[in-house]
């Protein structure tokens, strides 16, 4: 689709060609520079936090006092990952079914309506999850166990945040996988389930792997809704009916008034949370690689 | 065949030295004695002189050594079997081969006295000079009106009555005024493709070139519309020079009054034949000629 | 219905067996459309009554809990502005450069592309302290409109470009070599073919991005600040709608009724722009004839 390059440039298209492509080349760096300058910025607020503590301190330490010195994030970093899965392990398979409704279960218009819903889920605000989640889902499962802002409805409300995700990239994949697999599964007596579940997903499962992962990292980053239901509290929760604090609602919480090494140490895990979730996302990218093979 | 060929162009060129002080390519764009008058009084010179003309494309050969004359005002058509080169050809004669991606092209394509491969050719008034039409009709999808107004815009014709007037006139041209008029806001695309193809056409000759280019412009259309394009075309001897690829022999035999048979043996197209349009039908002088023209080879 | 779109292998199934695979499958959607009902008719009906042409021009007052969310709305429109008018031109202008201009299996663009996509994979928290950092703290912007428009345009540029470069590439070559082909130069084809063709994807884009940065609070809370008051110049600070929200239901007891208001009015405003969003790419594939999808 594009202008082959050197034969136009060897052209002579003219000075306003020139021009324009020295200015485009600009924006270009620019704009994909601007996560190098994202990432610097934030490791570098986090030097005098390393240079002075130290990354061993953020497990030995006896807990998160960071205006007595101590600096231990492991029970933060357990809230996230408990969170997220937490959100994982309802997502992941109600947006893969989602998915499948939408290709092979769905009429011509529910199916339609259920995409435009689906789309429309994923553009609500955290802010409104949270909203929703503090007003209804709080006070339902405070009934059960008290104080109800707990991981439980943290990952509640995540799991409504990224069930679109998972559900439209899903769908995306199986759409992509060719008509004769699933129509030769039907031809050899298999069940439409079993044609889905032996021959479709199987040819489509790197690619939702890859949404899977991604909605993992997704998760993993999600702040204000969680801060608004997670009720914050410094731990390693023993149940789902537990308050707990993430690693970045620890840095939403305390940014505003955080001082010196404290402030630094936020942007330390702030770096800490864009390294993981860079490191997923590489293996998204990777797993998304091993569908180009198949 | 070969002697007496150079020896013609040697002819022209020693003619031709005269005309480099006339205004280059560049400036005949512009200059409306390129228009359609002249082109008539000039019948019979050579417009294009290609010399040893070799192709690739990333390696392989396209075209090798073509040599020919394109005269002014006649109806040269390409002929010969798919991939021989005949598309490959056009496109180098309004340096569209640039938009090839991996092309490669050696030789010289002098139009008039002025080679178009040579550096610092001014690319926008070659094309505005010399007007193509696709195989596909491709307006933009905008209104009638816009896809007859932007070229015009472009090549800096601002005044709104004269854009009304060239569009009027192109669109009478190519027989397309009385069925468009009261639609010229409408989608260009809601046209048939004998319509839309019309229109490209008429987009082409807003600029008023002195050459149009064509590269199989029925292939995609319905008999009753190819014979309208054919009858458009025929309109266009003497007023433009006009150059088909057509893989259509009762084509190049109906509109032609030049042929160019294009073969490739595999190092590439090279021209078996060429002349005027009876000679090459009905004398050919090469056997391969004479198999194709009576269909007994493709 | 869902027997309706395989009439064939729905009756060969029949002659089998009841297909219990379509009850099951089906309940995830109804569950999930159930929970989506369930949270919006909520949303309406705490919020409903707060919305009102007082509610939405007055200033707040006793931190919230009192008046309403004129000058919220203003900053919001602040922000977001600044966001777009940023982030527009440079996504257009790299777009531009990697449909049109570079080879497209280049490296070059692979590398752009990959740093795009990281760059949309970084978690807004992040964002809103590298803003905090760079454009309050640094570049000395302080808690401002500008900073956090300027953070939300970082934001939404990898969701800009995607959705340009894709509309620019839906574009058929072939109007490329038309425009080439009559003599027009490359930028004047980009300009007056190109972009225009590509101008309802642009649009398409430009909605998506603007609903991202309308729900986006943590990338604003420590770069556009706090303060509820109407802004005078772009230094000030100012919230965002979703930041009302966030702070209500935080920090305000009792201020739940305006949050409810609110919330209404922020999902009120990206359903609309949602429809206008199938609406644009509905008048595209009528006026054009071409089609034209968005992936998430």
């Amino acid at each position: 689709m594009s202008w082959p390059q050197a034969a136009e440039r060897r052209a002579g298209q003219g000075a306003a060609d020139r021009w324009l492509a020295a200015l485009l080349w600009a924006a270009a760096l620019f704009s994909s520079g601007i996560v190098f300058v994202i990432v610097s910025t934030v490791a570098v607020e986090a030097i005098p936090f390393l240079r002075e503590i130290g990354l061993t301190r953020l497990v030995s330490d006896e807990g998160w006092y960071p205006t007595y010195g101590r600096f231990q994030m492991t029970a933060m970093l357990i809230g996230s990952l408990v969170v997220a899965a937490g959100a994982c392990v309802l997502a992941l398979p109600a947006g893969v079914v989602s998915a499948v409704y939408l290709a092979f279960y769905a009429g011509r218009w529910s199916g339609r309506i259920y995409q435009r819903l689906l789309e429309i889920l994923a553009g609500i605000p955290s802010v409104v999850l949270g909203f929703w989640g503090l007003t209804t889902v709080v006070p339902l499962i405070a009934k059960v166990e008290q104080p109800g802002t707990s991981l439980l409805a943290a990952s509640f409300v995540l799991t409504l945040m990224i069930l679109p995700t998972v559900a439209l990239i899903a769908f995306a994949r199986i759409a992509a996988v060719p008509d004769a697999y699933y129509r030769g599964a039907i031809g050899l007596g298999f069940s439409r389930w079993q044609a889905i579940r032996q021959v479709v997903l199987p040819a489509a499962r790197p690619g939702i792997a890859t949404g899977c992962i991604l909605a993992f990292a997704r998760a993993l980053g999600e702040t204000m809704a969680v801060v608004m239901v997670a009720g914050n509290i410094v731990q390693v929760p023993t149940s789902v009916f537990q308050p707990v604090r993430t690693l970045s609602a620890n840095i939403a919480l305390e940014v505003g008034y955080a001082m010196d090494v404290h402030r630094s140490s936020l942007f330390a895990s702030a770096t800490i949370l864009v390294l993981a979730v860079l490191v997923i996302f590489a293996v998204g990218r990777w797993v998304a690689r091993e569908d180009a093979h198949v | 065949m070969a002697d007496s060929h150079l020896a013609s162009a040697d002819r022209h060129e020693l003619h031709l030295d005269a005309l480099d002080r006339h205004p280059d390519v560049a400036d005949a764009a512009t200059s409306p004695a390129n228009g359609n008058g002249p082109a008539a009084q000039r019948q019979g010179e050579p417009v294009w002189q290609v010399r040893d003309l070799n192709v690739t494309y990333a390696g392989m050969a396209a075209l090798s050594g073509i040599d020919m004359d394109i005269h002014d005002g006649g109806v040269t058509a390409i002929i010969g079997p798919s991939g021989c080169g005949k598309s490959t050809f056009l496109f180098c004669l309004n340096r569209l081969s640039d938009l090839i991606p991996g092309c490669r092209v050696d030789g010289r394509v002098m139009l008039h006295s002025h080679d178009i491969f040579s550096p610092g050719t001014d690319l926008t008034a070659l094309r505005r000079h010399v007007g193509i039409i696709f195989q596909k009709p491709n307006p933009f999808p905008t209104t009638i009106w816009r896809n007859l107004e932007m070229p015009l815009k472009q090549s800096g014709i601002r005044d709104k009555a004269e854009i009304a007037a060239r569009i009027e006139e192109c669109l009478t041209a190519v027989g397309l005024w009385n069925e468009v008029r009261d639609r010229l806001r409408r989608p260009a695309l809601g046209l048939s493709g004998g319509q839309q193809q019309r229109l490209c056409i008429a987009r082409a000759l807003t600029l008023r070139p002195e050459a149009l280019l064509m590269d199989e412009p029925c292939s995609a259309l319905d008999p009753i519309a190819t014979g309208v394009i054919e009858e458009l075309i025929g309109e266009f001897r003497g007023k433009y020079t006009t150059v088909v690829v057509t893989h259509n022999l009762g084509q190049a035999r109906r509109i032609g009054t030049d042929v160019a048979f294009f073969w490739n043996e595999g190092r590439g197209g090279r021209i078996i034949e060429r002349g005027p349009v009876e000679k090459v039908f009905d004398a050919p002088e090469d056997d391969l000629t004479r198999l194709y023209v009576e269909g007994r080879i493709a | 219905m869902s027997e309706a779109s395989q009439p064939l292998l729905a009756h060969r199934s029949a002659l089998r067996r009841v297909d219990w695979s379509a009850p099951a499958v089906c309940a995830i959607p109804v569950a999930v459309v159930a929970v989506m009902a369930w949270m919006l008719g909520e949303i309406a009906w705490l919020g409903a009554d707060k919305l009102s042409w007082t509610f939405l021009t007055e200033a707040p007052r006793n931190a919230g809990r009192e008046g309403g969310i004129g000058p919220i709305i203003a900053s919001t429109g602040l922000i977001v502005g600044i966001c777009l008018a940023t982030a527009l031109p440079l996504a257009v202008a790299t777009s531009v450069l990697i449909a049109e201009y570079l080879p497209a299996h280049s490296r070059t663009v692979r590398v752009m592309r990959t740093l795009l996509d990281v760059l949309a994979a970084v978690p807004s928290i992040v964002f809103g302290v590298f803003g905090y950092a760079f454009f309050a703290l640094a570049l000395g912007f302080g808690f401002s409109i500008l900073s956090g428009g300027l953070t939300l345009a970082t934001m939404i540029l990898p969701i800009l470009i995607g959705s340009i470069e894709q509309s620019l590439r839906a574009v058929p070559l072939d109007m490329r070599i038309a425009g080439a082909g009559l003599g027009m130069t490359r930028p004047a084809v980009i300009a007056r073919v190109l972009l225009p063709l590509a101008s309802p994807g642009i649009l398409a884009g430009t909605l998506l991005g603007l609903g991202r940065a309308l729900a986006e609070t943590a990338a604003l809370v420590f770069t556009s600040g706090y303060v509820a008051r109407m802004p005078e110049s772009l230094l000030d600070s100012g919230r965002t709608l979703s930041i009302h929200v966030f702070d209500l239901s935080m920090n305000v007891p009792g201020g739940s009724g305006p949050a409810a208001g609110t919330t209404l009015l922020l999902v009120l405003l990206l359903l609309v722009l949602n429809g206008a969003l199938l609406w644009l790419i509905a008048i595209w594939r009528r006026r054009t004839g071409m089609s034209f999808t968005l992936t998430p």
